[in-house]
């Protein structure tokens, strides 16, 4: 992979750039651990991080999750020096959550939602990283991911950051409450909007539903009158704080999570502006289809 | 002696009959049927809940009737899910049988849930009945995570 190696260093600079853009900032304004509790269960960190499932400790790791490329595995976020993360510094935590890339230099897999968290303001990252430091830290280590070559290489990671994260972008509305919302705190497109077969998310699909790597679908949130949502504000908000669908039916999957640990926690004005936000996106006809193997 | 000869015939005749009518009974695809349809009632009456909940109709005079029924349709749930009925058109997980305790347990907090709602209901405060209401819908939720393969 020749053209991997140079491209690296513009990489690496680019994000020592923004990482001292983020130091200037970081000396202004010291992290909320009350605000960050709240930012981390609309995050929905839990969701991931905490392996409910099998009565996992609060952070210390998450359940399997499946894709295309392997199954990924959450790891300890608690301050424990050793098994978590006790030993970052604010900055470290702030380049680790909008940068995608670990205090010793390492790219994340987009696995981890950094795309969606790097539109998320550095107070936000802050007050998380805040409210974290609170948390009961865990001495335990979670296991690692369990990737297919080539996607077990991380080098790889950063010829696909070139292509596909854009640290400027600003395409994606972060400017009302219910935009950034979704598409930052609660980083909604990460399930609902399709992918390519590199992993990289197709806005120009955003929101439209996706098949995700477990095999449960993420349905259409686009209020598409013949393959969106269909619901109104009252049912999608109500659905969001309880998870029953206006047919009494209540949402199993990842969602009875995104329920239960995030979006069940919003804020009644969150909660307005994140419904606000949906039902007006722009309808996009996109039908989540069956696996080849149906 | 005779006769009683006769009335032994009968007796085992009459056990076969019965037992072939048992065995008859409980198809699977049948028993999965069943389930279906009594999942999809709780469905309906939690709907009608939550539609009075949501202020979309204020037909209160049927929150009472409608909670009580999730409540009793909920206690036969467990029956609906006996062995061997894993396989066929059904989105019942495995798991459901290789961690029976667990989903009885997870079932036991769901008759909770909706036993609390009942509760509210005849209360009549609907932020009461909201809140049992959602906390209901999360324990519906919880159990099909577990146990429900999710549709399409």
């Amino acid at each position: 992979m020749p053209q991997v190696i140079p491209n690296q260093g513009r990489v690496v600079g680019r994000i020592t750039l923004a990482a001292a853009t983020v130091l200037a900032a970081a000396a202004a304004h010291a992290g909320d651990p009350e605000r960050g509790a709240y930012l981390a269960a609309v995050a929905g960190c839990a969701s991931c991080h905490t392996d409910f499932e099998h009565g996992g400790r609060h952070y210390a790791g998450g359940p399997p999750l499946l894709s295309d490329f392997g199954t990924f595995r959450a790891p300890n976020i608690t301050f424990d020096p050793d098994h978590g993360i006790g030993k970052w510094s604010e900055d470290d935590f702030v380049q680790a959550l909008k940068q995608g890339v670990s205090p010793a230099g390492q790219p994340y897999y987009p696995a981890f939602p950094y795309l969606s968290y790097a539109l998320m303001t550095d107070q936000d990252a802050r007050d998380l990283y805040a409210y974290f430091r609170t948390v009961e830290p865990v001495r335990e280590s979670s296991p690692g991911h369990d990737l297919a070559f080539p996607f077990s290489v991380r080098t790889g990671l950063w010829a696909w950051r070139l292509l596909y994260f854009d640290p400027a972008d600003d395409s994606l509305d972060t400017a009302t409450r219910g935009g950034y919302l979704a598409n930052a705190l609660a980083h909604c497109g990460e399930c609902h909007t399709p992918r390519n077969r590199f992993g990289a998310l197709r806005r120009t699909k955003a929101m439209a539903g996706a098949r995700l790597g477990d095999g449960d679908v993420a349905g259409n949130l686009t209020p598409d009158p013949e393959t969106g949502l269909d619901w109104d504000a009252v049912d999608l908000r109500f659905f969001l704080q309880t998870g029953l669908t206006p047919d009494g039916d209540a949402a199993g999957g990842a969602m009875a999570l995104v329920v239960e640990h995030s979006t069940g926690k919003m804020t009644p004005e969150d909660l307005d502006a994140l419904v606000a936000w949906l039902q007006d996106l722009p309808p996009v006809r996109n039908t989540v289809k069956k696996p080849p193997s149906d | 002696m005779q006769h009683f000869v006769r009335i032994a015939l009968a007796a085992i005749l009459a056990a076969a009959v019965v037992g072939g009518a048992a065995s008859a009974a409980n198809a699977p695809e049948h028993v999965i049927k069943y389930r279906q349809n009594l999942m999809k009632a709780v469905g309906g009456h939690i709907s009608n809940v939550a539609l009075l909940v949501k202020g979309q109709v204020d037909f209160s005079a049927g929150l009472v009737t409608d909670s009580q029924a999730i409540v009793d349709l909920l206690k036969n749930a467990g029956i609906a899910f006996p062995e061997g009925t894993a396989e066929g058109k059904t989105k019942a997980k495995p798991e459901i049988w290789q961690d029976r305790a667990k989903f009885d347990a997870a079932l036991e907090d769901t008759i909770g849930k909706a036993e609390a709602l009942a509760v509210a209901a005849g209360g009549g405060d609907m932020a009461a009945v909201g809140a049992a209401l959602g906390a209901l819908g999360k324990s519906c939720g919880a159990c099909h995570k577990s146990f429900r393969i999710k549709d399409e």
